[in-house]
């Protein structure tokens, strides 16, 4: 098959699953208890004040209507005003992203570094020092909270050390770099602007390993089966009966066929990390989409969840059509299949 | 066939440590090979033929396993006290081997002249387009049909058969003059068999190298060797030319073997068997380890390994009481 009209067939197939989350996550906001226009009049207000709110938001309005004008805006591609702060829920969701976005992507792309060496290593090297150093620091990481880590790494390395910088983005003195994308990196890296760079890669350091610290532990171990696994497959018995090296062996026969799992949960760890990095993005005040999500949840600001939840699912679905494409390239059968 | 010695293994001991106890997959194998011979290496599964084999190659997975004792001479050089990269040299270009399941012995991931082309330019040290052209000339050696097209294939692309052939092809581009094939046909169709056989005969024949095919089916040996080992529970009991071995087996066991195949002419239905089953290997019987299965054992038998006895011209066999004609 091929590879666009692949990727075309699995952008239609998002269709009905999107639709799916709006009408569930519609629903789902509705059966909370709560009343959103008190919240927003606050206590004190007259009932008539709240009954003139709740007309104005539209909450007077049988389910169906509700529901059908809110898709009839997103279709335009409007998700609604905050019932919080009566700002376009998607221009908050567009300050909010870049800053996930940026330490989802670090955080994986550390983890992805040091968990495909390290997995290899402790597979080849199994039950030697390397495998045990590596099996109780894996242990420590999927059994740790990860609050009590950002804490840890925030009194060592801030509070104690003074090596690296505290909650935030960028320093409080440092601009952020002027740019488009809200991602600070590329912002500053387009715009030449090394002082943000410095300091934006600095403030990134403590979240992002404090974020994939679990996914690292995870990730080794899971290279490190699969690599075992396939170490004592048929075809790597050939290759080493046919005299090729032992790193050819492992790096060229071995690594690739390893890979599949590790991609599904790179994959799944990014959708999963993206809206879910909430303990974090808290305690480092990182000003991501985790906090927004518990902002909106507390406050039953509808519009503000569901246009989380939306796009979260949207990055859960590019996540994992990215993952089918890595087969495609991993696996000759997914791509004749 | 010539009547130097190519392959001989003297004593060979490999043993397996697992948590249930040692297990000693081959203890005290004999074997050799003469130059441009096929020798047969027969018994039932887990009798060490494979092992046997992986031994040869210096493959035997580590942990657990370990040779523990014994040479393996090839050309005169003792492979047991080659370096690694001593024996990496060896394997795929002196030494060759072939598996029994072709369908999982190749990467599923690399085109299968990606994979014939790097075994060739690691031991021949030519370019890449001399690698394929001689790629190419083996796939039609072993008479695949359109040898062009099957080196861009993945081997999810091709049967069982073919890729036994891409097998041999592979296994033979480098000139070896060992080639081990561990039950090279078993996991084919029938048809398929006797044809993968021929082949793998004839062009042994036309390189003058010689072959260890491990076997189970006495059919196979009849049809294909010269000579054949016979191997019971981690040792070799009877070992001679397949002409005196199928004329007159002189082991209680290889005899009980041919007499389990079935045979048309005999009038009654029933299937000869052996009775008894394949002893524990991590504690074998003491003595002849066949003895507690057969009909001629004594004392003697529990308590002394029997050694290797002369019963004709290439013909020797470890009994206490071997058969006589």
């Amino acid at each position: 098959m091929n590879m666009l009209t692949f990727v075309s067939r699995r952008l239609v197939a998002m269709v009905p699953v999107l639709l799916g989350v709006t009408i569930l996550t519609f629903l789902l906001s509705h059966v909370i208890p709560g009343d959103p226009a008190r919240l927003l009049v606050g206590q004190k207000a007259s009932d008539e004040v709240v009954k003139r709110m709740r007309e104005e938001l539209g909450l007077n309005d049988p389910l169906h209507i509700q529901y059908w004008n809110y898709l009839k805006q997103l279709l335009r591609g409007d998700l609604g005003m905050s019932i919080r702060n009566r700002r376009p829920v998607v221009q908050d969701l567009a300050e909010r992203f870049p800053a996930s976005f940026e330490l989802t992507f670090v955080s994986l792309l550390i983890c992805v570094i040091i968990a495909i060496p390290l997995g290899i290593l402790t597979a080849v090297r199994r039950n030697h020092v390397v495998d045990h150093v590596a099996r109780v620091l894996a242990l420590l990481g999927v059994s740790t909270p990860v609050f009590w880590w950002g804490l840890l790494l925030l009194l060592i390395f801030y509070f104690r050390l003074g090596w690296l910088p505290g909650p935030g983005r960028i320093d409080l003195a440092v601009p952020p770099p002027a740019g488009h994308t809200g991602l600070y990196i590329l912002d500053s890296l387009l715009s030449r602007d090394w002082r943000a760079l410095g300091s934006s890669l600095r403030h990134l350091v403590l979240p992002a390993f404090c974020l994939c610290y679990v996914y690292l532990a995870v990730m080794t171990r899971m290279v490190r089966s699969s690599m075992l696994e396939v170490l004592n497959l048929d075809y790597i018995r050939t290759a080493r009966a046919n005299g090729l090296p032992e790193r050819a062996v492992i790096f060229r026969h071995a690594l690739g066929n390893a890979l599949v799992p590790t991609v599904t949960i790179v994959g799944l760890s990014f959708g999963e990390l993206i809206g879910g990095a909430i303990l974090t993005e808290t305690i480092f005040a990182w000003p991501g989409l985790g906090s927004y999500m518990v902002d909106s949840v507390l406050f039953l600001d509808f519009p503000a969840i569901m246009g989380c939840t939306i796009l979260v699912c949207l990055i859960y679905m590019a996540a994992n059509l990215i993952v089918d494409i890595a087969y495609g390239f991993l696996d000759p059968q997914v791509r004749w299949g | 066939m010539g009547e130097k010695l190519l392959l001989q293994v003297e004593n060979l001991h490999t043993y397996f440590y697992t948590l249930q106890g040692v297990i000693k997959a081959i203890d005290g194998v004999n074997l050799c090979v003469r130059e441009g011979e096929i020798l047969g290496l027969v018994g039932e599964s887990g009798c060490g033929k494979s092992v046997t084999a992986l031994s040869i190659l210096g493959l035997v997975p580590s942990p657990p396993g370990r040779v523990e004792g014994g040479r393996i001479l090839f050309e005169g050089e003792d492979l047991l006290a080659k370096t690694p990269a001593e024996m990496r040299s060896i394997r795929g270009s002196r030494i060759a081997m072939i598996f029994q399941e072709p369908m999982s012995s190749l990467n599923p991931v690399f085109r299968i002249g990606d994979q014939m082309i790097e075994v060739i330019k690691l031991h021949k040290k030519v370019s890449t387009g001399s690698a394929r052209i001689q790629a190419l000339e083996m796939l039609h050696e072993v008479r695949m049909p359109d040898p062009e097209a099957v080196l861009a294939k993945y081997p999810f692309q091709l049967s069982g058969g073919m890729l036994q052939r891409v097998m041999i092809a592979m296994a033979l581009s480098c000139e070896p003059s060992l080639l081990l094939a561990d039950e090279p046909t078993t996991a084919l169709d029938v048809t398929v068999q006797a044809q993968i056989l021929n082949l793998m005969k004839d062009l042994i024949r036309k390189r003058n190298a010689a072959v260890l095919l491990i076997t189970h089916a006495l059919g196979v040996v009849a049809q294909t060797c010269d000579a054949v080992s016979v191997m019971y529970a981690g040792t070799a009991v009877e070992s001679g030319s397949v002409e005196s071995i199928f004329r007159s087996p002189a082991h209680p066991y290889t005899r009980g073997l041919m007499e389990c195949i079935p045979d048309p002419s005999r009038k009654s239905g029933k299937l000869k068997i052996i009775p008894g089953t394949v002893p524990d290997p991590v504690n074998p019987p003491p003595g002849c380890r066949f003895h507690p299965r057969c009909y001629k054992a004594t004392a003697t038998c529990s308590q002394i390994r029997p050694d290797p006895v002369r019963v004709g011209p290439d013909h020797v066999v470890c009994c206490h009481y071997p058969e006589e004609g």
